[in-house]
């Protein structure tokens, strides 16, 4: 496939609608610096990638080349924007055309790409890595070749000649060998595991066959506890949860019988002390009784007085006789009666007065004293019966008390089967025979709980049984994932190996190229020759030396770095193996080339174009595309045609010259 | 006949190149024995000497003698006279100073441009002095490689079954499965 026709407009410098027609064999395109040269170039990139890759991702200010694909310049805008390449393959011309709006259709850029690519050799993203390939640019020639690492380089020759699936198919047996691997890992894990199954097991029938106890220990356990429980013959299995209630109940009885006894003197005591307390209840009940009829009986201490002068009508009848006394007959007549009287019977009847007021005085002393006896009496009366109601109540509380003890001792004599008038000898004997009982069961029930461990033995048995089936599958799958590991590494390394092997034998065929290319260019007056050569294991170099081992990239100057680079590029592009398109693009690659390197480049794509290549060429000097232009091999019409380039009056690219070169005379020398 | 110039003569006969030798004797007498070639692009001369002495000492005045001999024929060239190449070898190789002066010759690009080469022997000899004039004979042709082949002939101790559902599409789980079903 080759490149037969560049049509633009509003494209980047070309405002004006451009029509560049591309000669099958060689065209060579001259102007000055920033006529639109390289966007010719830009322009076929940008309708098979959509994408210029010259300026990366660079961004400045926000912009992108991306701001500048279309028409910016002064002057009125261009009547169309649009890139169209057509392109001949054999009969069939496909265009490609890519506007602001609008791409082309999948369909015709599977067919551009269907055209220009071997299928199945080519790697991701063909028509990115051909336009790398096959554009060379100035700026790019000694960065892109002899600038590179040599990991680098490698890596570039690599991708242009490699067996393109190689690396899937290394990769492919990578994810096995890991998988392989990962389940390999989880096997040793699971045998680990089971190992650990079959100790842990080991260990639980160690201990239960160092628990064991021996058969006529259980038959002796057996009859104890039969006895014990007045069981009739019994499965020794079957005694051990009675057993252990036993055991239980015996516990209880010991611990209520050690109570009884500990308190068993004050047991004594409340019983004897009971009968006292009871007796002293109810002859204070008497006393109180007796002491309230007395107290009923005892005479109201106001009764006599009542009946009886008091006091105050003594001093009051003798303070009427003194006041009688004091006043005096008044006209024979007494003050206090109005009697009449003389001095005589009158002071009589004073003296009369006062005796009788004088036993009235006594009388009523004697009554005021019987009153006093009569209230002391009741006092005394009343404050006897409090204390005994008193006495009588604490006698009652500890009464109460006694009986809640002696109830609880008759409990517990009923618990342990005990009369309540057992006797303490009777109690001693009982708590001895409870724990003689106790004891028994115990023993016997410990003897017979080895049947439990005779039960962990034989589980024991069969977890070690099922470990050791467990580790058997764990170990056949172990082995299996080791085997598969190895195979799986096997695959890998198979991939591999024929990955790197059929690539070494394509690079052993392409280096001479690469040494033919330089021979041809000759960068360099003394050493004419270079020596390409691929080292190291995994990370492998290409390595460039001329003369005694010397290294190129940092002994030429930068136009035999150049024109080395250049040798490079162009058998890298010669080399794609997966590559049916045969165009070679150069944007000014003899920028600091001299005359001389540039009369061996022109001869170096005399030879491509001879060979059925598309050479396409852009530089700035009109003298020199006219030397490139004469020393092209010319057979016949339009196989090679020469253009100018210049800035039209307002400012847009456009071409100014075409001059196609004709063919020569075939014959000039006579024998 | 000088045994370089039939190489020579052989290796441009082979790449399409029409050609004859050419006796060119000087005013003195001498004889200089020159291989004229020509396609439908370029023609030149080929002219050996046994010492690169000889030839830095000899080739411009041999360069004067070729162009006078064949002047009528350049000039009806037109065009095709800028392609005109003299190719200058020896059969003795070149010391550092030597080379140096070849390069020089090679650089002048006054008439006819030159092509220098020293240590010239054999027809391996002659198509390496003429290399810038022949096709490219190093470019290999790449043929598709078969990876899958490839894989199985680096693989061959392993199970082919194995083999196969490695390189088949099936799903890398499914090869698995098989590697250790197979293991």
């Amino acid at each position: 496939m080759k490149i037969e026709r560049i049509l633009i407009s509003g494209f980047r410098g070309f405002r004006d609608t451009v029509d560049v027609p591309i000669a099958s064999g060689f065209t060579v395109i001259d102007g000055r610096n920033g006529v639109g040269k390289s966007t010719l170039f830009d322009a076929i990139e940008f309708a098979l990638t959509g994408h210029i890759s010259k300026y990366g991702e660079t961004k400045a200010s926000g912009e992108s080349v991306e701001d500048y694909i279309w028409w910016k310049g002064e002057g009125p805008s261009p009547s169309q924007r649009f890139v169209e390449i057509t392109f001949r393959d054999g009969p069939d011309a496909i265009v490609l055309k890519r506007t602001p709006i609008e791409d082309p259709a999948p369909e015709l850029l599977s067919r551009v790409e269907a055209g220009m690519v071997n299928a199945g050799m080519a790697p991701p993203s063909p028509l990115l890595q051909l336009c790398a390939a096959s554009i060379i640019r100035d700026e790019n020639i000694a960065s892109l070749s002899l600038d590179l690492s040599e990991t680098q380089r490698y890596a570039k020759l690599r991708q242009a000649i490699g067996a393109s699936d190689a690396d899937d198919w290394a990769e492919r047996g990578n994810r096995l060998t890991k998988i392989a691997r990962k389940r390999s890992e989880e096997a040793k894990t699971e045998v680990a595991a089971a190992n650990a199954a079959i100790a842990d097991a080991s260990r639980k029938i160690d201990d239960a066959r160092a628990s064991l106890a021996p058969e006529t220990a259980i038959a002796e356990a057996s009859a104890t506890m039969a006895q014990l429980l007045q069981f009739g013959p019994t499965v020794p299995d079957q005694l051990i949860s009675p057993g252990r209630d036993f055991v239980a109940l015996r516990e209880k009885n010991a611990r209520d019988l050690t109570m009884i006894l500990s308190g068993w003197e004050g047991y004594e005591r409340d019983a004897e002390a009971l009968e006292v307390c009871e007796a002293a209840i109810e002859k204070a009940q008497n006393e109180i009784e007796i002491a309230q009829a007395e107290r009923a009986l005892l005479p109201d201490p106001d009764e006599g007085e009542a009946a009886g002068p008091t006091a105050d009508l003594v001093t009051q009848l003798h303070e009427l006789r003194s006041l009688g006394a004091r006043i005096g007959l008044v006209d024979q007549s007494c003050p206090l009666c109005s009697a009449n009287h003389d001095a005589t019977s009158f002071a009589a009847g004073l003296a009369k007065a006062a005796n009788a007021i004088e036993r009235m005085d006594k009388k009523a002393s004697e009554l005021a004293a019987e009153a006093t006896k009569r209230r002391v009496a009741i006092v005394d009366a009343d404050r006897k019966i409090a204390e005994t109601r008193s006495s009588l109540a604490s006698l009652v509380d500890r009464t109460d008390r006694q009986r809640q003890e002696l109830e609880a001792r008759r409990l517990l004599l009923g618990g342990v089967g005990l009369p309540l008038n057992a006797s303490k000898a009777e109690v001693i004997n009982a708590r001895d025979a409870v724990a003689a009982e106790l004891e028994a069961a115990r023993h016997a029930l410990g003897v017979l709980g080895t049947l439990s461990q005779n039960r962990q033995l034989e589980n024991g048995i069969a977890q070690l049984e099922e470990a050791r089936k467990r580790l058997s599958r764990a170990q056949d799958r172990a082995g299996r994932a080791r085997r598969a590991d190895a195979i799986a590494s096997a695959l890998y390394d198979a991939a591999r190996r024929a990955g790197s092997e059929t690539l070494d034998l394509r690079l052993e065929r392409v280096l001479p190229l690469m040494a033919e290319l330089y021979g041809r260019l000759r960068p360099h007056p003394v050493w004419q020759d270079i020596e390409y050569s691929i080292r190291g294991d995994l990370r492998r170099f290409l390595s460039l030396q001329v003369g005694d081992g010397l290294n190129p990239q940092f002994l030429f100057s930068s136009g035999q770095r150049r024109a080395t680079g250049l040798a490079f590029l162009l058998s890298i592009n010669l080399s794609l193996a997966w590559s049916r398109w045969r165009s070679i693009l150069l944007d000014d690659p003899v920028q600091h080339v001299d005359d001389f390197r540039t009369v061996n480049l022109a001869e170096v794509l005399a030879q491509l174009v001879a060979s059925g290549r598309q050479v396409v060429v852009a530089v700035e000097d009109a003298a020199l595309a006219e030397l490139l232009a004469r020393r092209m091999p010319v057979l016949g019409a339009g196989e090679a045609r020469r253009f100018t380039l210049a800035l039209g009056s307002e400012g847009s690219s456009t071409l100014v010259r075409r001059s196609d070169p004709v063919p020569m005379l075939a014959k000039t020398l006579a024998a | 006949m000088n045994d370089i110039l039939k190489h020579c003569e052989g290796v441009l006969s082979q790449t399409g190149f029409s050609t004859h030798f050419a006796e060119i004797r000087s005013d003195d007498g001498k004889a200089l024995e020159a291989l004229a070639f020509e396609d439908a692009t370029i023609l030149g001369f080929v002219v050996v000497y046994e010492t690169p002495a000889q030839l830095i000492t000899s080739w411009k005045a041999d360069h004067d003698r070729v162009a006078m001999k064949y002047r009528d024929a350049l000039q009806a060239a037109r065009k095709k006279a800028w392609n005109a190449y003299l190719v200058l070898v020896s059969r003795g190789s070149a010391d550092f100073g030597e080379s140096l002066a070849l390069g020089q010759i090679e650089e002048n690009l006054e008439a006819m441009r030159k092509i220098t080469k020293a240590g010239v022997t054999g027809v391996a000899g002659a198509r390496t002095a003429l290399l810038p004039l022949l096709p490219f004979r190093a470019a290999p042709s790449l043929d598709p490689i078969n990876m899958r082949l490839e894989i199985e002939l680096r693989s061959t101790e392993l199970d082919a079954d194995v083999v196969a559902a490695f390189l088949s599409n099936a799903e890398e789980g499914v090869v698995m499965q098989m590697l250790e079903d197979r293991a």
